[in-house]
């Protein structure tokens, strides 16, 4: 049916999901319906819903106290007060998040002591002032109520006094015999201060074993710089002067460690005068940075080796056998690149990928990838740690197992049943945040302090170490797994700030005080990101032939973190189970990805349960058809299935793990899919708020304006309502669509900003998912290599805008600046104003999902924004709080608001700076300048809605001139 | 409604009061107040801590004709209902029985150096509550060198 869609269509069309190409009915009438699911009263169970929405948002509320006099005490009384801080601003605090135990640098904003938003920090090597999704989320996850509290010996509460006495007379017996059987498991941390306490714990327990273990770790990239170096390094990339950049996999833009700054840096790259940097991308699965490629190459897992070899060989002169076509024109690309030009292995292919895009990198000379000292070493490769454990385990010979954070339970290798192998260690303790998998089988388990609750230090990809310190006193005694295992060391508590502080007055000496002080405020370490070790290729190196594989068996079946929850860690994270994927729109869960032909093949519908099979395991899996994808491969994202991640991430998606082994950690050949004819379809957003394939996204060739369609529907036709004078502002913004990679980044913002409720999977079922920024995906071309377009839409504030006029009580009205503002106390809900808008932004309260209902007070909640009561429409604002604060900043100091002053949530998130802001009265700012860009489009302009914000068009070079 | 509101008027009026009392757990949630937490953990340094120590750093801008004349109409403003318009301590909140402020032109006051009138409107003093959110570093040390003005022109001179 596709196919003869498409047969028949000429020229570029945009579609959103392959029902809409094909134009089911189904998908008809989902675009035709403004509230679909209006009168689908059979769903509702509001208690069950309310429940999860109280979950998401935040019970802060009277906790218990941490120490008697520093918790709980009335903030107005003299000694609370901060001298100078005006209350009712927030303070900001430069700390460092990790994700994988690599350092984020963030600025932490905090009100009446309760953190609120988190920033990229500016002088961070690793955000340069950009967010992604996972460290606007983190804030969330500190008001989890489902975070361990008290201490647990074998399911029963315990307090930390017995905790001490228990664990301590443990830890007298194993400090006689220097450690005998004791095993710890970390996940890994790039911390100098951690380092410090393996080493003293070493030195302690000299019979014990230090592992450590992360799903996701990158262990094929180290053994890759042996291959081919014969150390181990890493790798940094300065993407800011590159020309040509191959991707083997990965995700250079979403997963890579340093993936935001990487971003940042392709993106200010492209805006450059002069050629266009080319950006090829060979993967398997469609990734955010295969979407911004300039060609993405749509391959099997098992074929991007031999695309590699041949890439190398054709850099060398050579020609491999039976090279796929585009090897020969990505090489000539790289070549002329010269220095400037990359190859990138993703942390999914195996070593020998990461080694033949090293030895490329040599024949290059390139100048872009700089390899460094591992920021993180490590003897040995993270999984083999964990084999080793495993083992030991099996063995017998471990009678005390602790494990500092992780769920290796949960997310250990399929084969190694840890479950049962932890079950059995006499002694086991588990410093973790939520009582999940793993905890349950330790005898101990105690709280872990949430990083916002913490001190630390963790270093970036690039060495830079930026320091981590508490924005808030937690409601409830916890600790850090550095500080646990300081405290097991020494034979006594040990207090956090204290690690960290010795570490570097041992650095500093004579000038700690001073540093220590400068450093804590810019978050960052200076001087601290590691030089360019020069390298060459070892002697030893020699990518040998091709091994010689037979013909494929069956499919293959590739594991990938999922986009919002990662690895699973943020399964009770409201704001990433409800936020739209980047590729699928699925929310609140994951579904195994397939190519459209492997689907005919197998005759599958998007929604129908698939058992997929590997290896003698299987898991059952709703299947989706995703475009791109390459045929016979068959894509599990991880993090799903979780038996215990709280109240809001159990028992939803299915749980890839079950497949994963260690021999095979990314990819499985030999596969089989079989339909077991139930369906089971996932939750998506991607046919919702549809502006019915109107000429949406624009694309233009390099140097071409958007014009031709204003030429014949001028942006200012003639209106029967008057023109608005502006005096003073006039806010605008723009969206750069070349420079939008649709990583998310903006919508978690701002939601994190504007109190902006989470739902729950069966109100975004019907539509109701109350995201004010969306950003919609669109293909163009065949299914099987489309092209993949983001389109971030947040409200347009038009200036003759249709919602205005309909309102029968005027509660959405024209600011004196421009603004289309929605005044909450008069709206009654009739909701004809979201009926009204062409641009469908406009969002409406169904139930009280901010949680009143449910006797909650949301203790997260930006005090500076409303938060808005049931029956009540809502959009975005501009971020007119942040106007708000401009304003009063201007009037006390008697300056005028600069340019730049006000970033509005969603565009300071923003890795590659695709959104500005700004004055339109003011001719010499950056949003009126990129207004005047020739790039420039309105959204749906013809309808004369004049909207203040404007769309620069996507360029893409002519396909004939590819190559 | 009433142990809440006796509560937290308790909790106002004695400063030193530290913690809320036990019986609030017991009260509706509806009427519950968030427990607020300290601002800055122990330890932690938020970003402008060193401007700010920087602005509040003696020995502070030189003491200019417009400093000075800066400083009168602040302290007019923030200080006179205690210090009164001299400086003697009789502003006009003495006249309805609150406790007089101690003079500026007593001994040990007069040889005050002007980080220490900095200090006290930053911290507070004995009952004065602290004015650092209401009066920004600069006017500090305006108010302090227009206080060592009017110490230098005796308690006699008219204001």
């Amino acid at each position: 049916m596709l196919r003869e869609k498409l047969a028949g269509q000429s020229g570029p069309t945009l579609w959103r999901s392959l029902e809409a190409l094909a134009e089911t009915p189904e998908a008809r009438a989902l675009v035709e319906a403004e509230f679909p699911d209006l009168f689908r009263p059979d769903l509702v169970d509001r208690r069950t819903l309310l429940r999860l929405m109280a979950a998401s948002l935040a019970l802060g509320g009277l906790a218990a106290c941490e120490g008697q006099g520093t918790f709980g005490a009335p903030l107005y009384s003299h000694p609370r007060k901060v001298p100078g801080h005006v209350d009712g601003e927030p303070l900001v605090f430069a700390t460092s998040f990790d994700l994988d135990g690599v350092g984020r640098g963030v600025l932490v904003s905090s009100h009446e002591g309760r953190p609120i938003k988190a920033e990229g920090n500016p002088l961070h090597p690793a955000s340069l002032g950009a967010s992604d999704v996972w460290m606007q989320a983190e804030v969330l996850g500190l008001y989890d109520p489902d975070r361990l509290r008290v201490p647990h010996e074998r399911g029963l509460e315990r307090t930390w006094a017995d905790a001490a006495r228990l664990i301590g007379a443990e830890r007298e017996a194993l400090a006689a015999t220097g450690g005998r059987g004791l095993r710890v498991l970390a996940e890994p941390l790039a911390s100098p201060t951690r380092h410090m306490i393996r080493e003293a714990f070493a030195r302690t327990f000299p019979e014990a074993v230090w592992h450590e273990y992360a799903p996701l770790h990158p262990d094929a990239a180290r053994a890759g710089a042996v291959m081919a170096f014969g150390r181990p390094l890493d790798t940094v990339l300065d993407l800011a002067r590159a020309d040509a950049v191959l991707c083997l996999g990965g995700d250079l833009f979403l997963e890579a460690p340093g993936h935001v700054r990487y971003a940042a840096d392709f993106a200010a790259r492209k805006r450059e005068p002069g050629p266009r940097p080319r950006l090829w991308v060979a993967e398997a699965s469609p990734s955010v940075a295969g979407s911004s490629a300039h060609e993405r190459i749509v391959l099997r897992p098992r074929e991007i080796e031999p695309f590699a070899r041949a890439v190398l060989a054709a850099l060398g002169g050579a020609t491999a056998r039976d090279a796929h076509p585009v090897a020969a024109r990505v090489a000539a690309d790289l070549a002329r690149a010269g220095a400037r030009g990359v190859v990138v292995a993703g942390r999914e292919q195996p070593p020998i990928v990461h080694a033949l895009a090293h030895a490329a990198n040599a024949a290059l000379a390139s100048e872009i990838a700089r390899t460094i000292e591992p920021v993180d070493p490590f003897p040995t490769g993270r999984r083999e740690s964990l084999l080793d454990l495993a083992q030991a385990l099996a063995a017998g010979t471990v009678s005390h197992l602790l494990i500092l954070g992780g769920n290796p339970v949960y997310d250990g290798p399929a084969e190694l049943d840890l479950a049962n192998l932890v079950a059995r260690v006499p002694f086991s303790l588990h410093v973790t945040g939520h009582r999940n998998e793993t905890s349950v089988l330790c005898r101990w388990d105690l709280p872990r302090r949430h990083v916002l609750e913490s001190w630390g230090d963790v270093r970036a990809h690039d060495g830079t170490v930026g320091l981590r310190q508490p924005t808030t006193v937690g409601g409830f005694e916890a600790t850090t797994p550095e500080e646990f295992v300081a405290g097991f060391v020494a034979g006594r508590p040990q207090d956090g700030q204290e690690l960290v502080q010795a570490l570097w007055r041992e650095r500093w000496g004579e000038t700690f005080d001073a540093r220590w002080a400068e450093a804590l405020e810019a978050g960052v370490v200076p001087d601290t990101a590691f030089p360019a070790v020069p390298v060459q290729l070892a002697p030893s190196w020699d990518p040998g032939p091709q091994p010689a594989s037979g013909p494929p068996a069956g499919l293959a079946v590739t594991f990938a973190p999922d986009p919002a929850v990662w690895d699973g860690r943020f399964s009770n994270n409201g704001w990433l189970q409800e936020l739209p994927r980047p590729l699928t729109k699925i929310v609140w869960g994951n579904a195994a990805l397939i190519a459209p032909a492997t689907a005919a093949a197998h005759g599958l519908r998007t929604g129908d349960l698939v058992e997929v099979a590997v290896g003698g395991r299987s898991v059952r899996a709703p299947a989706w058809i995703m475009p791109g994808q390459a045929a016979d491969t068959i894509t599990l994202p991880l993090g799903y299935g979780r038996a215990r991640a709280g109240k809001l991430g159990d028992g939803i998606g299915f749980d890839a793990y079950r497949l994963r082994t260690a021999a095979a950690p990314w990819h499985a050949e030999g596969a089989s899919l079989a339909a077991i004819g139930e369906r089971r379809a996932p939750i998506t957003t991607q046919d919702h708020h549809s502006m019915e394939g109107r000429d949406i996204v624009r694309v233009v060739a390099p140097g071409e304006p958007a014009a031709p369609r204003e030429a014949t529907h001028p942006p200012h036709q003639p209106s029967l309502y008057p023109e608005y004078p502006y005096p003073t502002h006039a806010w605008g913004m723009t969206i750069d669509l070349d420079a939008c990679i649709g990583c998310n980044a903006c919508v978690v913002a701002c939601q994190a900003e504007n109190n902006i409720p989470v739902v729950g999977p069966e109100e975004v079922a019907r539509h109701r998912e109350m995201h004010w920024l969306r950003i919609d995906r669109y293909f163009a071309g065949t299914p099987a290599e489309p092209r993949t377009y983001f389109h971030p839409v947040p409200c347009m504030h038009c200036e003759k805008a249709p919602c205005e006029v309909v309102c029968p009580v005027n509660a959405t009205v024209h600011s004196s600046e421009g603004l289309n503002d929605m005044v909450y106390n008069r709206c009654i809900g009739t909701r004809t104003c979201s009926n009204n808008c062409p641009y469908k932004v406009r969002r409406f309260n169904w139930y009280e999902y901010g949680g009143r209902d449910v006797g909650t007070q949301p203790g997260r909640a930006n005090p500076q924004v409303s938060v808005r009561l049931r029956g009540v429409m809502e959009k975005c604002t501009f971020c007119v709080q942040r106007i708000g604060a401009a304003r009063i900043r201007s009037r006390i100091e008697g300056t005028p608001i600069a340019d730049g002053e006000i970033v509005t949530a969603c565009q300071q998130a923003c890795p590659t700076q695709a959104i500005v802001f700004g004055d339109l009265n003011d001719k010499q700012s950056r949003v009126a300048q990129l207004k005047a860009d020739p790039r420039a489009y309105g959204l749906l302009a013809e309808l004369n809605t004049q909207p203040r914000t404007s769309y620069l068009a996507k360029v893409e070079e002519p396909e004939e001139g590819r190559g | 409604m009433r142990i809440l509101a006796l509560a937290v008027l308790a909790a106002f009026a004695v400063g030193a009061c530290d913690r809320l009392p036990d019986d609030l757990e017991q009260l509706p949630t509806e009427q519950a107040i968030e427990t607020p937490r300290p601002p800055i953990p122990p330890g932690a340094v938020p970003r402008g801590a060193a401007r700010y120590a920087a602005a509040l750093a003696g020995p502070g801008p030189a003491a200019t004709e417009a400093l000075i004349a800066r400083g009168r109409e602040r302290f007019a403003i923030y200080c006179t209902p205690c210090h009164g318009l001299s400086g003697r301590g009789d502003g006009p909140v003495t006249g309805a029985g609150f406790p007089p402020a101690r003079s500026f032109h007593d001994g040990e006051v007069r040889a005050a150096p002007p980080e220490h009138i900095v200090r006290v409107v930053t911290h507070g003093f004995g009952r004065m509550w602290p004015l650092a959110e209401q009066i920004p570093p600069q006017d500090r040390w305006a108010i302090a060198h227009y206080v060592k003005a009017l110490q230098a022109a005796g308690p006699e001179a008219a204001p």
